[in-house]
Formats: structure tokens, sequence, C-alpha cells
């Protein structure tokens, strides 16, 4: 055991230090105790993690569940959708940005399913990662047991490498015999350390791996995290413009509560008139009454004025007839004398008579001439009377006629009135319907801006996560890096180990010689101890280190597996998010269909939205097959957390069996010690699990990084 | 009413009776003295039985002048009655001398019996019956003529009939003349057949013996009892009793004259009866108007019933007034006889041949046309005769024959009688007459006469003659004025045509008074015309825009040809109507076809024409005036006349 | 035989024209009549106011007052139709009335004055004074007979 730094020194201090090997083995022991309780804590963190990885499958599988039902749920919806976006007409600017938001949101969801795939993806490359990690953790258990164990065996080697050397100071005899143990020990041990170092190798490779699948994971999650960014961003967008088309449904609400209360005013208005028009109707009802009365009584003043102008008239004309009759007279009396004359004296008695009827005819001329008179002026007077009553019956005619046709007007804007105000009132209620539609377009808007800011608060919860996950992750980074280096120590440390390992063949080899050389080379045997105790102390060292360091990665596995945890929830989270984005979506689709129920123009949007709800479930149906292969990555978390426990649990063994080695190491350590001091080989053997009789511990085989339930021992090696 | 006046208008109707009655007969008179007259040109003897005639007819007119208390007449009458007797008995024959007698004899019968009419003093008549007493003295010294000889008995089947007269009275009895004595001597002549009573005025009796005597027994008997006074005649076998008022005791022979079955029928009462039948039409024109306003008001049954009485009405009436007319038609033939005489009187106191032809005589006219003619022809005729015919010198000079012809001619021309008068003689002398109408100052001295209108126009201007003083034949100085007066008077026109070798002709056209015709009543302005239907051969309807319009006058195409238009509202200088489409009646005239415009034909009826007589209200385009039932005046349009002004327009 | 006159004198139809009195003997006067309907006769002379009928004759309708200068005025019950009979032609004298049945001492009729024989004057043959009123004794034959002239002049 020839350590780089100290190979002259763990020469010579191999004595000393193969004194203090068993001090140290049996603090390592009790380090590998507590490494062993940690590895065992971390099995059973694993095991939660498994139980927890197990529930989220399971919930998984539910959601898978439940998203195929979501799945066939907005597949319904679709058809139903489909069956009503041919009654959804109107398209509010806002509810365009409802449908934009929705689409958006749907796009958000499916960047969010996207990154929750890209997550999944991630998750099952931590898984992998983790399970590989586990293995990992499992090969560095199993070697840092193995290596406690060797470290044990070594301790347990050294210490009887001590004793022999005690022995063989003792006895140099019996030191190459144990020389040869101890070579044959050491390299068993290097043979140990070399799988463990190859196995660290591995294991470094692993953390290199894992370094970069964390690294990928935390690009992945830096990606999610953008990617949340942007959907926060988008529902951020979504809030304004939910925001927006709550304030525009607000606006609309009050436009529409404008519209209705105008509406109402109209109704309001309407209905006076209505009422002012029937009054009307009434006033010009008792108007058309009186005039009808008026131009009754007109009527009937003329019907007697006319009666008495055509009895004057009458008379008039019977004035006109006793006129004629006098003319006629007068004349037919003159004809007689004239034939009377003709007839000479037989004619003169008769135009005696003539004479007479002429003068009569005269007199009753003259006194129908004063009654013509008198008939004229009355007639003039009774003509002027017939005119002014006719011109009283033509304007109560008028006024009649006008009274009623202003009445048919009346009632003709009475019933344009009614028919108005019965229009108004569909207005109005329709006004109404409007309000409580767009009440509920604001509602949905609402909601749907509640909604977006739940997803904005989602996405920002996400957000946080992923920023979460983004530090989880950066520091997964650093810690893997530590890890890595860590491991590259631990490389360094091991293939110093090995070299140690090496050294140690070559010590024991020179052992040999220095025993075949026995009295010089018992110091040298010694120092040899002593190196093989320094390599142990450093081992040992190395050991604590590496325990620290599978410590840290144990710790960090744990983070880890937190983190997946973390992630997990996240993704159940996101999950539930994306189920309560769907739900909401879905929410949002019904109340979109409430909307285009109470609004007609979301035709195009419930198109869209039916477009969007397809792809929702072409999402969902994706999610699904996320979940699926969410659900089969968690399979495969869960197999890697196993593989990771297995490892954790070879680790225990190993870290067992490093003790188990140290302590014999460090009984060995002992011997030699003793044999050293000129002691005789104790015959302390197989105390610790150890003997000559090559009962060696079980080493491990180098975890392959693949689960080997079978192959985990623990157990008995580590008393 | 008192015996005074019932003997008054007792003796107007008696004198009316007798004018009437004389007419007649001198009417005949002329007609046998005429008949004479060619007889004895020609060479024959006179007619028996005209003789008869004559006989007869002076003989009744003796006895109704008597009646009338017309003493001239009576007297002339008896002389006239006489000479024809002794023509009758052979004691004269008929000669020129004896014709002339009776011609002046019948001409102053005609005369006084005129101026009794007229109450104008009666002529002179002693010239006349100075005039036959010589013919007569000289036939007595012919021979012996009895002053009165039976007439000649009626022979029948052997026997010789004879009518015995006695009317008893004081001288006769005295004479031992009593009805037994009587008888008894005609008993010894031969067989009394029969024997009756007869009432005489003033409560005498007479006795009246149809007695029949063996054919050529002596008839001496007879002479015996005419010298006692007893009248004794021959009796004819037919003819009813002899006719009223008293007969002369001294008529020899009377023969009877053939009742006549004519009834003398006062014109007036013709008018009157025309009037009536006026009457009737209108009314009838009335009932028709009524029975179609109320046609649609009645059953289908009584409305056509009514229609059925209404068109026999229209028949009937059309048939009494036809009848009406026919009544008061007299044929020209008579004053064509008359003219006849006075020509042959005026040719015969010149040396002028003149013959008289006549035609158409039987055309009829108005009876009151025909007196209003009388005058005019007269005096054309007698123009004729004594400026028209010439001398038979000229005549012959003139390669005429020598007897002058005036031809008398009438004859319906459409809704008018036509008269003429022409003769072949030397034609109206127009330079004469263009000289005389300068002198006049009828013509401007450098005026002439260049048509025959304007030849007649002058002709018939008031105070024109060519002869200034008034000859015997031209009566009271008529001149073609008052022939042209009289023509326009009555309705008509007269037209001249004349020239040197073919003579003169003046025509008289005088349209039918009281005619009723179909006529179609127009509208123009607010007035309405009548239009006589025969004088429209189309009613047609003229639209404004068929109107064209050539050098100010009116066409519009009808039947392929340019028919002239004469709006009647521009003629009349009346407003029209406005109306954008109007009526026309298409009138064929002499000329050519024109239509005359009214506003529209409102209907068709039968019309009364009333002529328009009176000059003041003469218009050439109406040819008189109707009333269509309402009394009120609607004029006739005569269109042959106005289409013939506007076209010579 | 007529007993047209006897020592009173002839007797007489008066009528009045634009405020004059004239008059015609009623021998020549066969009736008066009422205006009724005068059928109006385009170119008839201006005077000649148209035709009627008369006793189933149509007859001219003269207006005594375009005849005599006088200014048209419409007919009213007053107006008559003075029907004359002048030898063979009757005609009606259109005026604004008669109603006076007159007889005339032939001896107090005197010659028309030179004054008024000037204007209506050729017809007037005689006047006849009575109290307050001339009455001019109008000669038919003269107006009817310058009736003719009127034809010829406005038909010429």
């Amino acid at each position: 055991m020839i350590t780089t730094e100290t190979d002259e020194q763990t020469l010579s201090a191999t004595l000393q230090s193969l004194r203090s090997i068993g001090s140290r083995a049996a603090a390592i022991q009790r380090i590998a105790d507590e490494v062993s309780d940690g590895a065992e804590e971390q099995v059973s963190s694993l095991d939660s993690a498994l139980s927890s990885a197990n529930e989220m499958a399971a919930s998984l599988k539910e959601t898978a569940a439940q998203a195929e039902r979501v799945s066939n749920a907005s597949e319904r919806t679709v058809s139903s959708i489909n069956e009503t976006a041919a009654a959804i007409e109107q398209v509010t600017a806002n509810n365009t940005n409802l449908t934009a938001s929705i689409s958006e949101t749907a796009s958000a969801i499916e960047e969010i399913s996207a990154s929750i795939e890209n997550v999944s993806n991630s998750a099952n490359e931590m898984s992998s990662s983790a399970t590989e990690t586990t293995a990992a953790m499992n090969e560095i258990a199993a070697s840092i047991r193995s290596v406690k164990d060797d470290t044990e065996s070594l301790s347990t080697s050294v210490t009887e490498t001590a004793a022999a050397a005690e022995e063989l100071s003792r006895s140099a005899k019996g030191l190459t015999t144990n020389a040869d143990d101890l070579s044959v020990a050491a390299e068993e041990t290097s043979a140990a350390i070399n799988e463990m170092a190859a196995s660290i190798e591995e294991v470094t490779a692993m953390s290199e791996n894992l370094a970069g699948n964390v690294e990928e994971v935390a690009s992945a999650i830096e990606q999610t995290s953008r990617s949340i960014e942007t959907v926060a961003q988008n529902s951020s967008r979504i809030n304004e413009s939910a925001v927006a088309a709550a304030a525009s449904s607000h606006e609309m609400d009050r436009s529409i509560r404008s519209v209705a209360t105008m509406a109402r005013d109209a109704s309001d208005i309407t209905k006076r008139l209505a009422r002012e028009t029937e009054e009307g109707g009434s006033k010009a009802q008792r108007s058309i009454e009186g005039t009808s009365r008026i131009r009754d009584s007109m009527q009937q003043s003329a019907a007697v004025i006319k009666e008495m102008s055509r009895r004057s008239n009458e008379i008039g004309g019977i004035v006109d007839t006793i006129n004629t009759i006098a003319e006629r007279t007068n004349m037919l009396s003159l004809n007689a004398s004239i034939e009377a004359a003709r007839a000479g004296d037989a004619g003169r008695g008769f135009a005696v008579v003539a004479e007479e009827i002429r003068n009569l005819a005269e007199r009753s001329a003259r006194a129908t001439a004063d009654i013509s008179k008198i008939i004229q002026g009355l007639q003039e007077s009774l003509q002027e009377a017939v005119s002014t009553s006719n011109e009283g019956v033509r304007i109560a005619d008028e006024s009649g006629r006008l009274a009623e046709e202003g009445m048919t007007g009346l009632e003709k804007i009475l019933a344009g009135v009614r028919d108005a105000a019965l229009i108004v009132d569909q207005i109005s209620r329709a006004a109404e319907e409007q309000i409580t539609a767009g009440q509920t377009v604001v509602r949905a808007v609402e909601s749907t801006a509640a909604l977006s800011k739940e997803v904005s608060a989602a996405t920002g919860e996400q957000s946080a996560a992923a920023q979460t996950i983004v530090q989880s992750a950066t520091g997964m980074r650093r810690t893997t890096r530590e890890v890595v280096k860590a491991m590259n120590e631990q490389g360094r440390a091991t293939r110093e180990i090995i070299k140690a390992a090496q050294s140690t063949t070559t010590v024991a080899n020179q052992v040999r010689k220095a025993t075949a050389e026995q009295a010089s080379s018992a110091a040298q045997m010694l120092q040899a101890v002593d190196s093989m105790r320094r390599g142990v102390i450093s081992t040992n060292r190395a050991l604590v280190e590496q325990s620290s360091a599978s410590d840290q990665v144990s710790k960090e596995a744990e983070r880890l597996t937190s983190i997946i945890s973390t992630v997990t929830r996240a993704m159940a989270e996101q999950a539930t998010a994306s189920k309560q984005i769907t739900v909401s979506v879905g929410h949002m689709r019904l109340q979109s269909l409430e909307v285009s129920r109470a609004m007609e123009e979301q035709s195009r949007a419930m198109r869209e939205m039916t477009g969007a709800s397809a792809d929702v479930s072409t999402q969902v149906r994706m999610i699904t097959r996320a979940n699926t292969e969410q659900a089969s990555a968690s399979e495969n978390i869960l197999e890697m957390i196993r593989g990771i426990r297995q490892v954790a649990e070879r680790n225990k063994i190993g870290v067992e069996a490093t003790l188990t080695e140290t302590i014999g190491l460090a009984a060995d350590a002992g011997e030699i010690s003793r044999i050293l001091e000129g002691g005789k080989p104790s015959a302390r053997r197989g105390k610790n699990g150890r003997g000559r009789n090559g009962q060696k511990a079980e080493k491990p085989k180098p975890a392959d990084g693949n689960a080997q339930s079978g192959s985990t021992e623990t157990g008995p090696m580590i008393d | 009413m008192g015996q005074n006046e019932f003997n008054e208008q007792f003796f107007e109707q008696l004198l009316e009776d007798y004018f009437a009655e004389a007419d007649e007969h001198l009417r005949s008179i002329r007609r046998h003295l005429l008949a004479f007259e060619d007889s004895l040109r020609d060479g024959f003897e006179a007619d028996r039985k005209d003789i008869n005639e004559l006989f007869r007819s002076f003989h009744t007119i003796k006895g109704i002048s008597a009646m009338a208390e017309v003493s001239a007449a009576e007297n002339l009458a008896h002389h006239l009655e006489g000479l024809l007797r002794s023509l009758r008995d052979g004691n004269t024959g008929l000669s020129q001398d004896s014709l002339e007698a009776m011609l002046a004899g019948t001409r102053k019968l005609e005369q006084v019996i005129a101026s009794r009419k007229n109450n104008d003093p009666i002529p002179p008549i002693n010239a006349e019956i100075e005039r036959i007493e010589i013919i007569h003295r000289s036939a007595d010294q012919r021979g012996k003529a009895e002053p009165q000889q039976p007439g000649t008995p009626s022979r029948s089947g052997g026997s010789i009939k004879f009518r015995v007269f006695f009317e008893p009275s004081k001288e006769l009895a005295a004479r031992d003349l009593t009805v037994t004595t009587v008888r008894e001597r005609l008993e010894a002549l031969g067989t009394i057949e029969g024997s009756k009573p007869v009432i005489r005025g003033e409560g005498k009796i007479a006795f009246e013996f149809v007695i029949a005597v063996a054919d050529g027994s002596d008839a001496s008997g007879f002479d015996s009892l005419r010298d006692d006074g007893i009248t004794v005649t021959a009796y004819m076998e037919d003819g009813p009793a002899p006719i009223d008022g008293p007969h002369d005791p001294d008529l020899a022979d009377v023969e009877h004259i053939r009742p006549s079955n004519v009834v003398r029928v006062d014109l007036a009462r013709l008018d009157e009866l025309m009037l009536i039948v006026g009457d009737l039409v209108i009314s009838r024109a009335k009932l028709s108007k009524k029975l179609a306003a109320v046609e649609d008001l009645l059953p289908v049954e009584d409305s056509r019933d009514l229609h059925e009485i209404n068109q026999s009405l229209e028949k009937q009436l059309r048939n009494l007034r036809d009848g009406v007319m026919r009544v008061r038609m007299v044929p020209l033939a008579e004053i064509f006889e008359r003219m006849r005489f006075v020509a042959r009187d005026l040719a015969r106191d010149s040396e002028k041949r003149v013959r008289i032809d006549i035609s158409g005589e039987d055309t009829e006219i108005d009876k009151l046309l025909v007196e209003r003619m009388v005058d005019p022809l007269l005096h054309l005729v007698r123009n004729s005769v004594s400026h028209g015919i010439e001398e038979p010198e000229d005549r012959l000079a003139a390669g005429k024959p020598v007897e002058g012809v005036i031809r008398l001619h009438a004859a319906t021309v459409g809704d008018s009688v036509l008269i003429q008068v022409s003769d072949d003689g030397r034609g109206v002398n127009i330079d004469k007459v263009t000289e005389r109408a300068r002198d006049l100052g009828l013509l401007a001295p450098v005026d002439g006469i260049d048509s025959d209108l304007e030849l007649l126009n002058v002709l018939c201007s008031p105070g024109f003659s060519t002869t200034l003083e008034a000859d015997r034949a031209s009566g009271r100085g008529v001149g073609m004025d008052v022939v042209k007066r009289v023509a326009d008077e009555l309705g008509g026109s007269i037209s001249l045509e004349t020239s040197p070798s073919s003579g003169t002709s003046f025509s008289i056209r005088l349209p039918l008074t009281l005619a009723i015709t179909d006529a179609l009543i127009a509208c123009v302005g607010e007035q309405r015309f009548a239009v006589p239907q025969l004088a429209v051969s189309e009613v047609i309807e003229i639209e404004p825009g068929s109107i064209r319009t050539l050098e100010n006058l009116e066409v519009i195409e009808y039947r392929g040809r340019a028919l002239p238009l004469i709006r009647l509202s521009r003629l009349f200088s009346m407003p029209g109507d406005g109306r954008e489409t109007v009526q026309a009646f298409v009138v064929n005239e002499a000329g050519g076809a024109v239509a005359l415009t009214v506003d529209r034909v409102i209907g068709q009826q039968e019309i009364v024409i009333n002529a328009i007589n009176d000059p003041l209200a003469k218009v050439p385009a109406f040819s008189g005036a109707t009333e269509l039932g309402d009394g009120q005046a609607v004029l006739i349009l005569n269109v042959s006349e106005i289409a013939k002004e506007q076209r010579t327009k | 035989m007529t007993l047209l006159e006897n020592d009173m004198g002839e007797t007489f139809v008066l009528f009045e024209l634009a405020g004059t009195t004239y008059a015609v003997p009623s021998a020549d006067v066969r009736q008066l009549e009422m205006i009724e309907h005068i059928t109006p006769v385009p170119n008839a002379p201006d005077a000649v106011e148209g035709v009627v009928f008369s006793r189933g004759q149509v007859i001219p309708a003269l207006s005594l007052r375009r005849r005599f200068g006088f200014p048209k005025v419409d007919y009213d019950l007053r107006s008559r139709l003075v029907v004359v009979s002048v030898g063979e032609r009757s005609l009606g004298l259109i005026v604004d009335s008669a109603r006076e049945f007159k007889r005339i001492p032939p001896g107090s009729i005197s010659p028309p004055p030179e004054t008024i024989a000037e204007t209506t004057g050729k017809y007037i043959s005689g006047i006849f004074s009575e109290d307050d009123r001339l009455i001019l004794i109008l000669d038919l034959t003269e107006l009817i007979a310058n009736g003719d002239e009127i034809q010829t002049e406005s038909n010429s």
C-alpha cells in the first residue's frame, strides 16, 4: 500500500499506521455503520420514493384514466360542441379574445403538455438517472460496502498484517505466509479496489452521465421553466386578454345593460305613449262626440233653415207662378182684345170682358209684386242663413271628419305604439336576456379571467416550481459536479487505493522480500504495515470521503428523489393543473356553450374551440399517452429506484463488507502490529468474519448498474 | 144663336160652296172649250159629249149663281147655256165666232165670280152677252131655233123616257092645269112609270112624273105641255135625284150631273188636319223618347209590347200623314189647263201661232202652292207669248216651225216639285235687258250680264219690266220680281236658261210643304240641327290626327280619296265644344263629295218639315225648321246647298 | 168687311221698348206670345234673333232692340213676342213688354217730328201724345220692308 503522497512515509509509517488502523478501522466501522444506516435510510427513502413513485404511477394511471375519461368526455363535448357550434353566432372581440386565449390556453396546455412530456421525459431520464444513480448508489454502496468490506478486510488484513507483521516480526516465517496472505489479500483488495475503482469509475462515469443527464434534465427543466414562463406569460396574456375580455364583456355587459336600460326606457316611453295615446284617443273620442253633437245640432238647424228656405222658395215659386199667370192672363186678355177688335161690333162685349180681365190681372200682378219683394228679402236672408249654416255644418263636418281622422290616426298611433311597446318589450326582454347572457359572458369571461389567473398562478407556481426545479437542477448540477468531483476524487482516491493496493502488493512482495530479509525487513514490514495502515487510513479517509461522498451522493440521491418527487408532484400538479385547465377549458367550453346559447355569434369561436377542444382532445390523448408513457416512465423510475435501492442495498452491503473488511484489516493491522511488535499472530480470526481459511467476505460483484435483486446480500457479512 | 146669325153663317157657307162648285165647273168648261178649239182647228165637229157637258156646266153655274145671288154670273151663264143649247140642237155649228164668244163669255164669267169672291166690283158683262147674242141671232137666222128645246131624250129599249115636272100655281090652275089634268094628258101621251111629289121651298109642292113614250112617237104633245109651263125633260136612266138647291123651272132639260164621289173640303180644314198630323208625329216622337227612357224599368214583355205598339203607331201615322198629304195635293193639270187657255187667248190677240204642250200634269203639289203659283205661272206664260214666241215670219226666217210651242212641264225631283215653262222662241234679249238695267241703275255702266243667273237676278229686280205699260195680258202688272218673290215665299227657287235659238226656259222649284222625312239630329255648338237622311250618304267619325290641311282647306282621307272638310261650327260662327273627335256627314253633291263636321250626331227622328218663308229668316244653308217634341224650332240643314256654296267659294 | 174703326178710333197694341212706348195697329197683330225658346239662325241678319214656331208656322223673331240699336237685355216674364201679319208675311217682334190695348182717335195722331225721323225715323208713322208719355206709332210695312234691306245687306 503505497500512497502517492506518502509512499515512503507510508512504509515507514506503516507500522505506525497499522496500529492506528485498528482504531481507524473501528472508526471506519462506526462510520460504515453510519453509512450503512444512511444507506438504509437511503434505501428506505428510496422505498418511500418508490412508493411515491408508485403512487405517482397510480395517480398517473388515474390521471391517464381520467385523461381517458376526459378524452372521452372531450370527445363527447367536441361532438356536442359541433352540434351547438352551428347555433352560435355573435363573436365579441372579447370572445374572440376568449377564443384566442382559449386557443392560447390550449396551446399553452399543449406546451405544458409538451413540457410535461419533456418533464416527463426528463423525469424519465431523471428517473433513469435516478435509477442509475440509485444503481450507482447501490454500486457505490456496494462498492463502499465492498470498500468497506475491503476496508474492513483491509483493516482486518492490516490488522492481520500488523498482527502478522508482528508475528512476522516475531516470526518472519509466518510472515511470508502472512505476506502471502497479505499479498493475496492485497491482491484481492487490489482486485476489489480495482473493481471498486472500476465501479467507481463506472459510478463516476455514471455520475458523469448523471451529470450529463442532470444537465439535460436541468436544461430540460430550464426549458420547462422557460416554457412555463411562456405559459406563465401566455397565461398572463390570457389573463390580460381575459381581463380585457372581462373588461369588454363588462363593457358589453354595460352596453347590453344600457341597451336594456334604453329598451326599458323605450318600453316605458312606449307604454307611456300608449297610455297617452289612449288618453288622447278617449279625448278625441269625446271631442268627436262633442263635434258630432255640434254637427247634429248644426245639421238640425241647417235642416230647419233649409226647410224654411224651401218653403220660401215654394212661396217664391208660387209667387212666380202667380206672376206668370198674371202675365199670361194679361197677354191672353190682350190677344182676346185683338181678336175682339178684329171681330168688330160682334167682339165688343168680349173686348170689355178682356179689359176687365186685364185689369184684374194687373191688380194681381201688383199684389204679387209686393209679395215677391217680401219673399225676395226673406229668401236673401234665408240664403244667408242657409249658407252660414251650410258653412257651419261644413265646418262641423270638417272637424268631425278631422276628429275622426284624428281618431283613426290616434288609433293607428295607438296600435303602432302598442306594437312598438310589444317590440320594445321584446327588445327589453331580449336585452334582459342579453344582460343575463352578457352576465353569463361576463361571468364566463371573468371565470376565464379567473381561470386564466389560476392558470397564470398555476403556471406561476409551475414557474416557481420550475424555478425550484431549476434551482434544484442547478444544485443538482453542482451536486453532481461535486459528485463527479467526488467521484473523480474517489476515482483518484481509488486509483490511489489501487496504487496503494498495488503498493500493497508490492509492499507485500516487498514485505515478503522483507520478511525474507527478516531482520531488516520488519521495520520495512512495519513500515509496510504502517503504510498499510496509512493506506487504510487513507482508505478510511477515502472511505470517509467516499462515505461522505456517498453520503452526499446519497443526499443527492435523496434530493434527487425529492426532486423527482417534486417534479412528480409538479407534474402531478401540472397534470392537475392541466386537468384543471382541461376542466376549466371544459368549463369554458360549457360556458362558451352557454354564452353561445345566450349570444349568437360565436360559432367561429366555437369552431375554433371545437378545433381547440379537438386539439385538447388530442392533447388529452397525448396527455393520456404521455401519462401512459409517464406511467411507464414511472414504472421505469420505479425500476430505477428499485435499481437504486438495490444499489443502495448493495452499497449498504458493500459498506458493510467494507466495514467488515476494515475490521478485518484493522485486526490484521493489529496482528501485523503485534507481529511487528514481536508478538505472535493472534488467533483472532474470523471474528470479523474473516479467517485464513480464505473465507473472505463475499465481494459483491461490481454492480453493472442493473438491479440484481437477487444478488443483494446483506446480512451476515457484516458482523 | 139668333136667326140672323144663323142665316149669316148659312149664307157664308153657301157662298163658299158656290165658289168651289163654280170653280169646278169652270175648269170643266175650260177644258171643253179647249177641246172645241182643237176640234175646230183640226176641222172636226165639236164632240157631242163636250157640248153636252159644257151645256150642263153652264146650266149649273147659272143655277148656283142664282142661289148665290150673283146675278151677273147667272146672267152670263144663262146666255152661254143658251148658246150651247143652240149648238147642241144643231142650230148653230161650232165656229170660230161661236167659240170666241164662248171663250169671252167664260172669261168674263170667271172674272165675275172672282170679283164676287174678292168682294171687288163686278165687271160689266154686256159685251160678252152682246157677243153671244150676235151668235145666237145668227143661229136663229140660220134656223128656227126654238129658245127652249127639249134636250135629247133618253132612249131605252124602244121607248123614250121623259121627266115631267109640274109645279102647280094659281095661274096654271086657272088654265086648268092641275095635277090631275096634267096627269091625264100625260097618260094620253105615254106610260107613267113613276111619279112623286117634290117639296119646293116656301111650302110649295111640285110633282114629278116619269113617262115612257114609244120611240118615234110624236113628241108634240109635250110641246103643248111645255107651252103650258110644264117642264119636260129627258129622263136619264142612272143617277140619283136631282141636286140640292132650287131648280130653274125654265130649264128645258138638264142632264143631271153625275153625282160626284168628290167631297169638297175647305183647305183650311186640310191645313188644320195637317197640323194635327204634325202634332201627332211630334207626340209620337215624344212617346218614343219616353218609352226608350222607361224601357229598362219595365218587365221585358211589357216593354216589348209597348215597343210594338209604338212601331205600329209610327206606321199608321205615316200612312195617315201620307194620306192627308195626298188629300192636300192637287195635280198641276188644272193650272196647266188654265195656262193653255190663257196662252191661246194671248196668241189670238196677236198674230202668233202658239201651241201649249203639257207634260207631267199629274204631278201633284200642295193645294196651297197651287193657288200661289197661278199668278207667277200666268206671268211666265204671258211673257213667253208676248216676248218669247216670235211672229210667224220671224220664226220661219229662223227656220222654226210657224207654230210656237210653249211647254209646261212638271215633275217631282227629290223633295221638290219642278215646274218648267219653256218656249222655243227668241230667247231673252240680253242686250236690251242690260241696257234697261243700266238705265234703271241696276247695273253699273261697265258691268255686263255674264250668266243666266245674273240675267235672272236682273230680270227679277223689282221694277224691272221691258215694257213699261202693262198690256192687257199682263193683268195687274205682274213683274218677274213677283215670280221670284212668290217662289221665295214658298221656299222655292227659280232659274233661267235662254238662248236665241232654243228659246227661254224658266224653272220654278218648290219644296214640298209639310213634308215629313227621316232626319239625323246633330249638335253643333249648343244648338241642334236636323239633316234629312236622304241627303246624307254616310256618317263618319273623324280623328283629329287624320285631318290634313292643304292651302287653308282641311281634308281627310275617305275611301281612298281626299274629302274636303267643312266645319259647320265655323260656318255658323259658333264655338265648337272643343272636342277632338268630331263626326261628319258625307254629302254627295254635284261637284263631288264633302264632309260637313258636327260635334256629334245625337239621334235619328222623323221630322215635320216646316218651310221658313219669311225672307228675314231665310238662309240658304237651311231648308226649313222642325220641332223635335219640345216646342223649340230646330233648323234643317240644306246640306247640298251648303256643300255647293262652299265649293264655289 | 172689317169693323176696326169707329168714331173712337183705331185700336192699337202698345208695347215698351227701352223705356219708350210704341203702338202697332191691333189689326196687324195676330197674337202676343211669351218668349220661350228662340232658335238662332246662323248667318241671318243681326237683328233676327232667330225663328220660332207660332201657330204651326216658322216665323222669324226680330229683336226690335237690336233693330233700333238699343243694347240687348235678358228676357223676363214681361218680354213678349208680338206676332204681326203684314200681307202674306208673319213675323214676331221681340219687345220688352206689351200690356196695353188702346183705342186712339185717328185725329190725335200727329206726324213724326223731324228729330225722331232721323233715328228710328222711317219706322214711325205717327205720334200720339198722352198725359205724360209719347206713344210712337210704328209703320210695320216699313219696318219689315227695311228688314229686307237688312237681309240683302248682310247677305251680300
